[in-house]
């Protein structure tokens, strides 16, 4: 295994395990270095059961390649990466309605599966659309407001998932390109 | 007193006058030898058998040891801080981050044609001061 593999390997298991983290990561071939910028820096620096990963990590990465150096930073060493690699979970964004826990996220997956989505602000449309550029909490209140009858909702094998009738949709304005629904919505990808 | 301090300590102030004449470049390199003349002060009377075994074995399980030799200060730094790192973890932690920031400034002041100005100069001052203060600390010296 080189060491960037080894390198990209770990930090997979990083944001996997810390959720909150985003990792940035560049090699610097002419000193033979690698650099992972950790942020937040709450985490970096408080964040025990980070440090101690960080460490074996660390250490591990000695033992196996002594030629070449593994600098752990945060934003605030001020070191400028050129051109990092970015490494971030996507949230799983909770929301209750009436009691009933939804994975806003799953939902959001499974209406618009063709457009580019940035988990972190909104939903940029790959496709011409009218200007429209909706923000989660738009498309929320969109669905919410007009087709949520929790009598409607039928729990299905996984309780992450629903299916609701959804006579709305189909007379929306906005077109959310559910064409191909059936009566049957899948809300849940 | 070892040559190796005074090497250091030399270059430590030859960087401080090289900032005060604004050339900021090469206070960097003088900054970072500094640091790694303490580095090898320790592993020659510090932990001078450790340092050795460690280097066979390096060497041995490495597949192009030959090209590896002339480019060895990165074997002393990880020696280094697989050291520090074992016995304490706090202090191990911090010549992590700051021997390889110095080192990135380094190569960046003498090997690219990035702009150094006195802000990355001040920065390396102070992370050069810190480490070489704690080395000699942590290993009684």
């Amino acid at each position: 295994m080189t060491s960037k593999k080894f390198i990209l390997n770990k930090i997979k298991e990083l944001v996997s395990q810390f959720t909150e983290l985003t990792i940035k990561y560049e090699y610097e071939e002419s000193c033979d270095s690698h650099f992972i910028e950790v942020s937040p820096i709450k985490e970096f620096e408080s964040n025990k059961n980070y440090i101690s990963k960080e460490r074996a990590i660390s250490l591990e990465f000695v033992n196996l390649f002594p030629f070449e150096i593994l600098t752990f930073i945060s934003e605030a060493d001020g070191i400028a990466l050129q051109s990092p690699l970015i490494f971030k979970p996507k949230p799983q964004i909770k929301y209750y309605l009436n009691g009933n826990k939804f994975n806003f996220e799953h939902i959001i997956s499974g209406l618009f599966e063709d457009y580019d989505v940035d988990w972190k602000t909104s939903i940029n449309f790959k496709t011409p659309n009218r200007g429209l550029n909706l923000t989660y909490a738009n498309i929320f209140d969109n669905i919410t407001a007009k087709k949520t009858n929790v009598d409607n909702l039928e729990k299905i094998q996984n309780p992450e998932i629903y299916t609701t009738q959804d006579p709305i949709l189909q007379s929306e304005e906005i077109d959310f390109d559910c064409d191909q629904t059936t009566d049957d919505y899948l809300l849940a990808a | 007193m070892s040559e190796f301090i005074i090497k250091s300590l030399n270059n430590f102030e030859s960087a401080e006058l090289l900032i005060e004449k604004e050339k900021y470049s090469s206070s960097i390199h003088c900054l970072y030898y500094s640091t790694y003349q303490i580095i090898l002060l320790i592993t020659k009377y510090k932990l001078g058998d450790e340092w050795t075994a460690f280097q066979d074995a390096k060497f041995a399980e490495s597949l192009n040891s030959k090209e590896r030799k002339e480019e060895s200060h990165n074997l002393t730094i990880s020696f280094i801080k697989e050291n520090i790192n074992k016995t304490d973890e706090v202090f191990g932690r911090k010549f992590d981050s700051k021997i390889g920031i110095l080192k990135r400034y380094r190569t960046s002041a003498d090997y690219k044609e990035d702009v150094i100005d006195l802000r990355t100069a001040n920065i390396s001052l102070g992370l050069s001061r810190n480490i070489n203060d704690e080395l000699l600390k942590h290993f009684g010296l």
